[in-house]
């Protein structure tokens, strides 16, 4: 990973100071960063601006990030959020 | 010590800050953002220069006012300014509950402005979730954070954001293949009796047709009235299906870019239980507030800027100081180095022009009431059919479709579906979406933690009105 | 308008009455109220629930069994007369405790009403190992909890919905969005007079208004003893299965959100969530489960239940008015089936019918 990058499910994503995640997403051609819940299908940004929260990701381990709302720095780990988060509970 | 809360540091929230701060009133300042701006002047002090010049005149005019806060902030005790703050809880009592870097906050203040702006109308169509699929105003959000803009791209609705983003957009390298556009220029003739020739809707109508000739210029195609649009997936991206004169067309982009309009953000007006009006110009709730922008039967609440109803950011910023001006008087400090009723003024001259923009780009009904298919609810995925069908099973409004079918009860608290919904109910019982009504909204107004809200456990019991 | 009785309340009480009395042939209406009445049955927690009800009161404790007893039947004949899924589970459930002295607190009362049920209460005692083996995602400050196995839980929305459509599938006269504005009584019949100017002539009347009863009760010769009593209730985001067992502190819905609540406060006509209140819930909650702390709360409600002074129904007929009853209880959801299958029979004084005179008026004299 160089400077300006950080990775998105494992993929190398650069990204220009002051762009969200989602921008930089969005500009790199990753549209789609999570799973519905009901029908298991593809969600992307939408609205930018913190409202819609259809751009959920994990960040560096933490669940439910709005992407749009996150500032890109070098190295952060980011993930697609899956229909089912586990989010640190012990499978039944 | 009196204090003031304003939450959103746009345009009016800035405005009204600097207004109560030149009288040494204590404000704190609560903004989701890390930089002042709203989303009409985001990123404004930031954004490179070649990149705002880009973004226009319009936008560059917000520079000092957000420069200045950001000075305010730095050199006055009496301003305090939280920026990445979510506001997840208003209440009657005036206790603000806002997050920030994982913990909750809580406070009571005297007064509280409202400043949190205006969304886009929510533009339901068969394929509008598809990953590809935003607002005319996230593709603008990227040009201003980030300085590029997004290629390959389609533009469909109605309203001048429309064309200004098409602009930018063409200007930064990437201009968008077409516009289609849901109004005609017969709607505009209609609506043109509401222009007055005065010198701000000359200016606005110059600028207009400026911006028409640019985009002709830059090969953006433009098609005007219509309708009926789908979004599909294809290989190419998105494929979107549309009529004009009952003739089917299809255009392909990788983006395609959605807006039908701007509207009051509602979310904490109603989670306060504060009166609505329906506003048939604009097809949205606006709240109900004297004219310097009080709220109506709920002691210390003001709302400014578009919250009021739409106007635009410079009327904004001229709302945030009558509000502004209107907590002097009730906090009995003296203003009589100012009038405020000079504002009346000031603001007469938005209206000529925003009555025709209200007419002439209204968004037609097949816009507003989706086909069947379409998702309506985008967090919890329920569909027109599923909100039709309750409504033939007995629901009469969104309160109880939202019991029937889970709609408004996702993370967005109905943001993007709420005057869908009243819409459709308003359609079905053919009356009007005042009759209707509207989601109840409650706290959070924004999803917080668990542990954060269970932080507040030793809180003092909360006065009850 | 013609009809043989009518229920002046379209809630989860009113419309398991109706779905009853509808069964046995008779022509029924029922009068609803708009969009944004307080609405006890869109607002409450959705236990079916046994365990801790009638500790003082053997009788309604025993009503409670009964009516669980039904719900299986009666929720899968549902699910098939309104062509639509109800989700109901009936696992058993806890009451979670935090320190061994309400744990034993509980205990005992649970014992008492064991002996004077004559042994018929079959509750266990979880210790601290017990509930961690049952539920995984429990943390070390539960000391233990009590365990009732017919205790379930149910999605009280898809409930609704159910009955509203089996009972308009049954002919239902469903009048919405009017309340009652008087009515005539000849003696024989009511004629009820709506706000919408409409009149119905009913032979019988229900009262199922919930917290109306006080408004509406005395007009019809009843004292409707009921008093709003606040529960704040709070909804987390959706999660994969954490939870197998309903509690009354914490439950996890059919969709999988987890729904917290628990909390009794007198406030009048205030359905508001309070700051106050809503932390202490989510901080028994993350002391109950502390992988909750990083769950996000998407959405809170306070409700109000409808309260009589002991907190149990009350079914009365009127004497000064014969024909009409009241019917109003805050257990709408776990005495569905009861109130579908026994109650219309009380309601119609039929042979069969249960002795609920326990549950009269007179025992507030």
């Amino acid at each position: 990973m160089t400077n300006n990058e950080f990775s998105f499910d494992g993929q190398a994503v650069p990204f220009e100071q002051g762009m969200t995640l989602a921008s930089a997403l969005i500009l790199n051609g990753i549209k789609s960063v999570r799973r519905t819940r009901r029908e298991n299908r593809d969600r992307g940004p939408f609205c930018m601006m913190g409202s819609c929260y259809d751009c959920l990701v994990s960040v560096n381990g933490e669940p439910n990030i709005q992407a749009c709302q996150v500032e890109a720095k070098p190295g952060l780990v980011v993930e697609s959020t899956p229909s089912e988060p586990r989010l640190g509970f012990k499978e039944l | 010590m009196r204090e003031v809360a304003i939450i959103g540091a746009g345009p009016s929230g800035a405005a009204a800050a600097i207004e109560l701060l030149e009288r040494n009133i204590q404000v704190t300042l609560l903004d989701e953002q890390h930089r002042p701006g709203g989303q009409i002047y985001r990123n404004v002090t930031q954004t490179a220069p070649a990149v705002a010049k880009v973004l226009g005149k319009d936008y560059i005019s917000g520079k000092p006012l957000m420069s200045n806060l950001l000075e305010m902030a730095k050199s006055l005790e009496h301003l305090t300014y939280h920026t990445d703050a979510v506001v997840w809880s208003v209440d009657r009592t005036r206790e603000i509950c806002w997050r920030s870097g994982g913990k909750s906050y809580s406070k009571i203040f005297d007064a509280v402005i409202l400043a949190t702006g205006a969304l886009e109308r929510p533009m339901p169509m068969p394929g509008w979730t598809l990953p590809g699929v935003m607002t005319a105003g996230a593709a603008q959000i990227i040009m201003k954070s980030g300085g590029q803009a997004l290629g390959n791209s389609v533009l469909l609705g109605s309203g001048p954001l429309l064309y200004l983003v098409a602009h930018q957009m063409a200007q930064l390298g990437r201009a968008p293949k077409a516009i289609l556009d849901t109004s005609t220029f017969l709607d505009e003739f209609k609506a043109a009796k509401h222009l007055r020739p005065d010198a701000t809707t000359c200016k606005y109508l110059v600028k207009g047709m400026g911006l028409l000739v640019e985009l002709k210029k830059a090969g953006v195609k433009r098609i005007r009235g219509v309708e009926n649009a789908e979004i599909k997936e294809s290989e190419r991206g998105l494929d979107v299906f549309f009529s004009v004169d009952g003739k089917s067309q299809r255009l392909s982009c990788e983006h395609l870019l959605l807006h039908a309009g701007v509207v009051p953000n509602t979310q904490i007006t109603r989670a306060l239980d504060a009166e609505h009006d329906w506003d048939e110009s604009n097809l949205c709730f606006n709240p109900r507030t004297t004219y310097s922008g009080a709220l109506q039967d709920i002691d210390g609440f003001w709302v400014s800027g578009d919250g009021v109803n739409i106007m635009g950011a410079e009327a904004a910023a001229i709302r945030g100081r009558s509000a502004a001006l209107d907590i002097c008087q009730y906090l009995g400090v003296d203003i009589a180095s100012k009038r405020n009723d000079s504002s009346d003024l000031k603001l007469a001259r938005y209206v000529p022009i925003r009555k025709f923009l209200n007419q002439a780009y209204l968004p037609k009904q097949w816009f507003l009431t989706p086909p069947l298919n379409t998702i309506v609810c985008r967090c919890e995925e329920v569909t027109a059919a599923e909100i039709k069908t309750a409504f033939d099973q007995g629901a009469q409004g969104p309160n109880q479709a939202k019991a029937f079918t889970r709609c408004g009860m996702g993370a967005c608290q109905g943001r993007y579906c709420g005057l869908t919904v009243s819409n459709i109910f308003a359609q079905a019982r053919n009356i009007s979406p005042s009759s209707v009504g509207y989601y109840r909204i409650r706290t959070p107004i924004k999803p917080v933690r668990l542990g954060e809200l269970a932080s507040h456990e030793h809180h003092h019991k909360t006065q009850t009105l | 308008m013609m009809t043989d009785i009518t229920i002046i309340g379209g809630g989860v009480v009113g419309l398991s009455i109706a779905h009853g009395l509808l069964k046995s042939g008779l022509n029924v209406t029922v009068i609803d109220g708009s969009d944004t009445d307080f609405r006890a049955s869109r607002g409450n927690f959705g236990l079916v629930w046994v365990q801790s009800k009638g500790l003082n009161h053997p009788e309604y404790a025993k009503w409670t069994q009964q009516a669980v007893s039904l719900y299986p039947d009666f929720v899968s004949r549902l699910e098939r007369e309104a062509s639509t899924a109800i989700s109901y589970q009936r696992t058993g459930g806890y009451e979670y405790f935090l320190n061994e002295e309400s744990l034993e607190e509980r205990a005992k009362q649970f014992s008492d009403l064991r002996d004077k049920l004559s042994g018929n209460y079959p509750f266990e005692v979880f210790d601290q190992q017990r509930i961690r083996d049952e539920e995984p995602n429990i943390g070390p400050r539960v000391v233990g909890a009590t365990y009732y196995p017919d205790d379930g839980h149910i999605n009280p929305l898809q409930l609704l919905h159910a009955l509203l459509i089996s009972c308009k599938a049954m002919g239902l006269n469903h009048i919405t969005g009017v309340h009652l504005s008087g009515f005539n009584y000849n003696g024989d019949s009511f004629a009820l007079k709506l706000t919408d100017g409409r009149v119905i002539n009913t032979k019988r009347v229900v009262l199922a208004a919930g917290l109306g009863a006080k408004k509406l009760g005395p007009m019809f010769g009843f004292r409707g003893l009921v008093q709003p009593q606040r529960g704040q209730v709070l909804v987390s985001e959706k999660l994969p299965r954490v939870l197998n067992r309903p509690s009354l502190t914490l439950r996890q819905v059919n969709e999988g959100a987890i729904q917290i609540g628990d909390s009794k406060e007198d406030v009048g006509f205030d359905d508001h969530q309070t700051l106050d209140v809503t932390a202490r819930i989510a901080a028994k909650a993350t002391a109950i489960m502390p992988s909750l702390s990083n769950v996000r709360l998407v959405r809170s409600w306070g409700a109000l239940r409808v309260m009589s002074p002991d907190g149990l129904p009350i079914y009365q007929a009127s004497s000064k008015f014969p024909g009409a009853t009241l019917v109003t209880c805050h257990s709408g959801i776990s005495l569905a089936a009861a109130h579908s299958e026994l109650l219309p029979r009380w309601i119609l004084g039929s042979d069969d019918s249960p002795n609920l005179d326990y549950f009269g008026e007179k025992r507030f004299d």
